[in-house]
């Protein structure tokens, strides 16, 4: 018999209700109750009510865990004087304590493309998921949907209006089990790691986050999650070891912790507090920490028990292939008892990294960011400066050759070092052409209005970031070193923030190149340079992200002659190997000089034992510098790492032919290849396909000619090549051959 | 156990809001009373259905009153919890349902955009709310005074968008509960 509280009641329950039989005779329905059958009397149907919640003391004692009450009412009739009916049509379900931590429906999510949405209606028809208790397929499906969560107007009252591109990561998280973030710098990757566990935390679809972060970040991302996810509760993991105990375990939504104490702190008891637990999301933030797979924190990271793994990084295809690697080995959930996922170099890595990186671009997503112009300021040394340059550079030069063949790479990277210091202050006088332009410049944009960062990668105080606050002292600069701790950091940074009489911030190019929002400054000044362009970039990004609303102005300084422009050739050359790369996710990188390089900077050759041998699996930064010989060595052994017997032609017999490849395939058939190679710098003409084709062997079943020549070929080449089956490889082609 | 938002306090203050929804079916009508809390996260869901078949020789109005009666009062005696307010659609729910059949003592509204015409009774308290789209509430017994909690949450909910988004996630749920076809109306 159904009961009403005190907060309702029926009128007249006591009453027959009466209604209209035919339309127009009013009847009372208990006459039609007593002859029902015959008089067809509206058989109106109340099922039996049961209850599927939840038990409270069942949560308590067993968290995260379901546990269905199942206490159901026996059946009645809430329908006076009618007939039982049997059906369990009704119920309720409490849905406020239930956790979606289903597999199941984590599977169906991760199944969806990336930028796809949840689309209910269509997961209605599409839940075929009947293991899944109703309480949980209905707790799942009354979650509001992202879309409206999402929403500026939404539930969760976001403080700020979020961008198209930044809801579509939101919608890429929230769907994909394991993601690679990467977009570029300052597209608010952080925005979007937060807005999807604040999404995935009010769907109930996860409870405990990890954030493993570079330590100057940390106060960075709990700002960042006071104000993008008001209502998550934050544990820091941080100071002495009986602080970070209690840290461990407080109560929290998120933990955030960097990268060197969670290092600390796993150890190899599976009690130890990063272990105990199987994590729903573990969020690495500049990722690209973890791309040395030997290193003990990369290792400890992959074998965190998680059912969510997101990496972030603005640059991940920074230098080598196993970098990439070792960065997609974290990119995987890891079930208790699992082994961490190893991969290896290879098509399957590549698409892997194609499958799983998420990647924008600033000019793309974000057409209207104030532009970022870059200067190279190139100016000469003179006076003091100058003599200390040249006796060093002199001296450095006879020391080495005096080495003989004992000479090493790192005698070299120590004689580019001092040189760069002296490029920047005069070791004996302090004299320095660099901060002399500076001083100018920030000059008129100090009386403008205008603020700078100053990046350097030396932080002592002879030659960097220490030295240049020590003279820019009119400008109330910061400092914005490695040798400060993580609370002083934060400090700077707030300081620098709040405090506009700051006119700069002096960093080092470690310390300060990543992570920082740093829109206001708009002006970045490089008083040195950097090895690595991705490295420079990051740098720039600081200040070049979203809520910089003037166009940012990079000065790179350089001195002319010196061992700086020698060094800026190549970056300038790796700069557009790697713009011309990343889009088609290859990953080899040249992230290291060569020997010949190297000692090609002060005109000298390496000795035998330091040249750096010839590596198929890396990417030539440029094809000329090699000698026809050098390149048919290369081809060969390019070949030859694919699995084929390659032979060499004498030189001077070749007949056209320069290298001769066989490979058998599974049957057992034969494939050979004519190889003609041919270094040259602009596209091969038609002659040079009439030649191979000369020599080629006639009707030979499993042959073909193939022309190499990284420089491509000419329209009327290609046309011949292609009416005689000739392939024709050129440097995009050998690039594939390398990749497949 | 769930770890409880900084906003816990808060959100447990302003207590639920239920979604009353009816709607025909192939067989008779589903209910639901479907609660949330202002954050429009889904605390209750309580559901039931009733079967009326032949009724092509009943006059529909009486019907559909009478098994909204049967039905509310069957989802209101087995909810749980009680809501500070209740919100149904004009269009589904007649203003007798709370203004002659059954007494509330919290506030009932039922909502209808204002472009549409419905049938209220006069007990009823009309009010419009201006937006994006114009809204008819109609209060029974009374409208909240704006002081007062439920007025607060009904404010919170307008706010985020959960004035009658919530209806359609009921309507999911139904259809969970049921199945397709047996949500289809003849």
């Amino acid at each position: 018999m159904r009961v009403a509280a005190d907060w309702w009641r029926e009128t007249a329950a006591d009453q027959i209700p009466r209604a209209r039989w035919l339309g127009i005779f009013p009847r009372p329905v208990r006459i039609r109750e007593s002859s029902a059958r015959k008089l067809t009397i509206p058989t109106i149907k109340v099922f039996p009510p049961h209850n599927l919640g939840l038990s409270e003391s069942e949560h308590l004692t067993i968290p995260q865990c379901l546990v269905l009450k199942s206490h159901r009412n026996n059946p009645k009739n809430l329908m006076e004087n009618q007939s039982i009916s049997t059906d369990d049509g009704g119920g309720t379900v409490a849905l406020a304590g239930v956790l979606l931590k289903d597999e199941q429906i984590a599977t169906s999510a991760s199944r969806r493309k990336i930028g796809e949405s949840r689309d209910l209606e269509k997961e209605i028809t599409q839940t075929p998921e009947p293991e899944l208790s109703l309480a949980k397929r209905l707790a799942y499906l009354l979650q509001p949907p992202t879309d409206l969560l999402l929403s500026v107007t939404g539930p969760l009252e976001w403080p700020r209006p979020l961008f198209e591109y930044q809801m579509e990561g939101i919608k890429a998280l929230l769907s994909h089990e394991v993601l690679l973030l990467a977009d570029d710098m300052g597209l608010g990757k952080t925005v979007q790691a937060i807005g999807a566990l604040r999404i995935l935390n009010l769907q109930r679809l996860i409870e405990s986050s990890l954030i493993i972060v570079p330590a100057g970040l940390i106060s960075q991302w709990r700002r960042e999650l006071r104000f993008w996810a008001p209502e998550l509760r934050i544990s820091t993991i941080h100071g002495p070891v009986a602080d970070r105990a209690w840290q461990w375990i407080t109560p929290a939504h998120v933990y955030i912790t960097s990268y060197e104490t969670f290092r600390s702190d796993f150890t190899e008891n599976p009690q130890s507090p990063p272990r105990r637990r199987t994590w729903d999301v573990v969020i690495l933030d500049e990722a690209q920490k973890i791309k040395n797979r030997d290193v003990e924190v990369s290792r400890k990271c992959k074998r965190l028990y998680r059912r969510r793994a997101w990496a972030m990084t603005g640059t991940p295809l920074e230098n080598r292939v196993d970098d990439l690697a070792s960065v997609l080995e974290f990119v995987a959930p890891l079930k208790e008892g699992d082994y961490p996922l190893r991969l290896s170099p290879g098509p399957a890595l590549l698409e892997r990294h194609q499958e799983l990186q998420l990647r924008r671009k600033k000019a793309d997503v974000l057409p209207h960011l104030p532009p970022k112009i870059i200067s190279q300021i190139v100016i000469p040394l003179d006076g003091s400066q100058l003599q200390s340059y040249e006796k060093a550079e002199k001296e450095g030069i006879i020391q080495l050759r005096e080495r003989g063949e004992t000479v090493r790479i790192e005698n070299v990277l120590e004689l580019i070092l001092r040189l760069k210091q002296i490029c920047n202050f005069c070791p004996t006088t302090g004299q320095s052409a660099k901060l002399q332009d500076v001083s100018e410049r920030l000059r008129t944009l100090e009386s403008e209005g205008h603020r700078a960062l100053i990046f350097s990668q030396f932080t002592d105080e002879k030659h960097g970031a220490t030295a240049i606050a020590a003279k820019l002292q009119w400008l109330r600069p910061l400092l914005y070193t490695g040798n400060l701790s993580a609370s002083e950091k934060e400090a700077t940074i707030k300081e620098f923030k709040g405090n506009i009489s700051h006119k700069a911030l002096i960093l080092s190019l470690r310390a300060g190149g990543q992570g920082l929002n740093l829109q206001d400054a708009s002006y970045v000044f490089h008083f040195d340079r950097w090895w690595n362009p991705a490295v420079e970039r990051q740098a720039e990004d600081r200040a070049h992200r979203l809520g910089q609303t003037y166009p940012v102005h990079v000065y790179k300084y350089l001195i002319e002659g010196t061992i700086e422009e020698r060094i800026d050739n190549i970056l300038q050359e790796k700069q557009l190997l790697f713009d011309e790369l990343i889009d088609e996710v290859t990953i080899d990188l040249k992230s290291l000089l060569s020997s010949e390089e190297l000692f090609g900077l002060f005109g000298l050759k390496p000795p035998e034992q330091a040249k750096t041998p010839l590596r198929v699996e890396k990417f030539p930064a440029n094809f000329t510098e090699m000698s026809g010989i050098e390149f048919e060595e290369y081809v060969k052994k390019l070949l030859e790492s694919k699995g084929w017997e390659v032979e060499g032609t004498p030189p001077t017999r070749d007949g056209g032919v320069d290298l001769i490849a066989r490979r058998h395939d599974e049957i057992g058939l034969e494939s050979i290849l004519y190889m003609q190679c041919k270094n040259y710098a602009s596209p091969v003409g038609v002659d040079v396909v009439r030649e191979l084709n000369g020599v080629l062997p006639r009707q030979a079943t499993g042959t073909r000619g193939v022309l190499v020549c990284p420089s491509g070929f000419t329209a009327d080449a290609i046309a011949f090549a292609k009416d005689r089956g000739i392939a024709l490889w050129d440097r995009h082609r050998l690039f594939e051959f390398l990749d497949g | 156990m769930p770890i409880p938002y900084r906003t816990a306090d808060e959100l447990e203050v302003l207590g639920t809001a239920g979604y009353l929804k009816i709607e025909p079916s192939g067989i008779g009508f589903l209910g639901a009373l479907f609660l949330i809390n202002a954050l429009g996260e889904p605390i209750e869901f309580t559901y039931n259905r009733i079967e009326t078949p032949h009724t092509f020789l009943w006059r529909h109005e009486d019907i559909k009153r009478h098994a909204a009666r049967r039905l509310t009062a069957s989802l209101l005696s087995l909810c749980p919890r009680i809501p500070r307010l209740i919100l149904c659609l004009a269009e589904e729910v007649g203003s007798d349902l709370f203004c002659q059949d059954l007494q509330m003592t919290i506030p009932v509204c039922r909502i209808s955009p204002a472009i549409k015409a419905v049938s209220y009774s006069g007990a009823e308290i009309m009010d419009t709310l201006e937006s994006e789209e114009s809204m008819n509430l109609f209060w029974y017994p009374s409208k909240p005074s704006e002081e007062s909690i439920e007025s607060k949450l009904l404010h919170e909910l307008i706010h985020r968008g959960l004035l009658t988004e919530p209806f359609q996630r009921a309507s999911i749920g139904l259809k969970e509960v049921f199945g397709p076809e047996v949500g289809e109306a003849k």
